[in-house]
C-alpha cells in the first residue's frame, strides 16, 4: 500500500458528497466531498507502489477542467490512469445531477 | 487453428525473444518469462497483427505491455478452459493459498447458476503455468461470460455467494460491449464502466445494442 496526497487551487464550492467506482481489480472507488478550506485536496491510497509521477500526471490533467474545493479520497485496486479519469469524471457528473 | 485468443487467455511462448518487442523489455520480465514462460492477453485491439499481452512479475508494479506474434503462441488457455481441467483439486498449494482453495465452492455455485467461468489473475497464471504465483492474501479474479444481459437476481444472489467466502472474489461479466465488474452492476445505479477493446466506457446498459454489436 502507497499514500500520496496532491492540492490543487479551487474556485468554487463543492455542494455534496458522492461515491462512485467499485473495489475490485483494476478498479477504484472515489469519495468526493467537500473540502474543509479553499483548496482541493486529493488523498490516494493504491495497492501498486512507485507510480507517483503518473498520478500526479493524471490529477493535473483532472484538475485542468474541474475548479471545485473538494476532498477526494481515491482507493485505487490497480486501475489504468485511464479507469482513473474515467472515474473522476463520473464523480463530477454525479455532483452535478 | 483456434479463433484469436480472447482477453484473459494465458499464451505459452517459447522464450522471452518471441514478444515482438523482445529488445526493449526489461530484465524483471525476462526473468518473469524464464520462470513461466506464459503472457497474458490484454484488453487491447491487436496492433499490426501482433497480439497484446502483459507479463507478470513478481511485484504488483511489475506489469508489462507487449505485443506477441501469433505463430509465436505455443499452447492457449482460457479461463474456462482451466476451470474445466479443475487443476487446484490436484494442487498441494490449497492449503496455503485459500484462493485456489475456494475455486471448487466456486464451481459448484457456478454450477448452480449454469454460468461459463474461469480463474484469471494470479491464480488463472498459477493453474496454467503451473508455477507459484497466488499469495497467501492474493484475491481471486474471475470472470463470467455474459454475452447476453445477466438476469438481476442471478447477478444479486451470486455476489451474495462470493461475498460469504473466506476470500474476496472479484468478478468481471464478459458481455459484448466488454467486462463489468459484478460488484458495480450489482450495486450501483446507471452509469456502469465498461472495460472495452478502446479503453473503459460508461454505459446506462452495458447490453443495450447487444444484437447489432454480436
Amino acid at each position: 500500500m502507497e499514500r500520496l496526497s496532491f492540492t490543487y487551487p479551487a474556485r468554487e464550492a463543492v455542494a455534496r458528497r458522492v461515491h462512485v467506482g467499485v473495489v475490485g481489480s483494476g478498479d477504484l472507488e472515489v469519495l468526493l466531498e467537500p473540502s474543509a478550506d479553499e483548496d482541493a485536496h486529493v488523498a490516494v491510497t493504491t495497492s501498486v507502489e512507485g507510480f507517483a509521477t503518473v498520478w500526479k500526471h493524471v490529477l493535473d490533467r483532472f484538475f485542468t477542467r474541474f475548479e471545485g474545493a473538494a476532498a477526494i479520497e481515491i482507493n485505487d485496486f490497480g486501475a489504468t490512469p485511464g479507469v482513473v479519469l474515467l472515474r473522476l469524471e463520473q464523480a463530477v457528473e454525479a455532483l452535478r445531477a | 487453428m483456434r479463433p484469436e485468443p480472447a482477453t484473459h487467455a494465458l499464451l505459452r511462448i517459447a522464450h522471452p525473444r518471441a514478444l515482438a518487442d523482445a529488445g526493449t523489455i526489461p530484465a524483471w520480465a525476462a526473468a518473469a518469462l524464464a520462470r513461466a514462460p506464459w503472457v497474458v492477453v490484454r484488453r487491447a485491439r491487436r496492433r499490426d497483427g501482433l497480439i497484446p499481452v502483459g507479463v507478470r512479475g513478481l511485484k504488483r508494479a511489475e506489469r508489462l505491455a507487449a505485443w506477441l506474434p501469433a505463430d509465436a503462441v505455443l499452447e492457449c488457455l482460457t479461463p474456462s478452459e482451466l476451470a474445466a481441467r479443475g487443476g487446484w483439486r490436484s494442487s498441494a498449494r490449497a492449503a496455503q493459498v485459500p484462493a485456489l482453495a475456494a475455486l471448487e465452492a466456486i464451481a459448484k455455485l457456478m454450477r448452480g447458476y449454469e454460468l461459463d467461468w474461469g480463474p484469471c489473475g494470479s491464480v488463472g497464471f498459477e493453474l496454467a503455468s503451473g508455477a507459484a504465483t497466488a499469495t497467501g492474501k492474493s484475491d481471486l479474479d474471475l470472470m463470467v461470460e455474459a454475452r447476453a444481459a445477466l438476469p438481476r437476481t442471478v447477478a444479486v444472489g451470486l455476489y451474495a455467494a462470493l461475498a460469504r467466502l473466506p476470500v474476496r472474489a472479484d468478478v468481471l461479466l464478459e458481455g459484448p460491449l466488454g467486462a463489468v465488474a459484478l460488484a458495480e452492476y450489482t450495486a450501483a445505479r446507471p452509469p456502469v464502466m465498461v472495460r472495452t477493446a478502446d479503453g473503459p466506457r460508461l454505459v446506462d446498459d452495458p447490453w443495450d445494442g447487444a444484437a447489432a454489436a454480436a
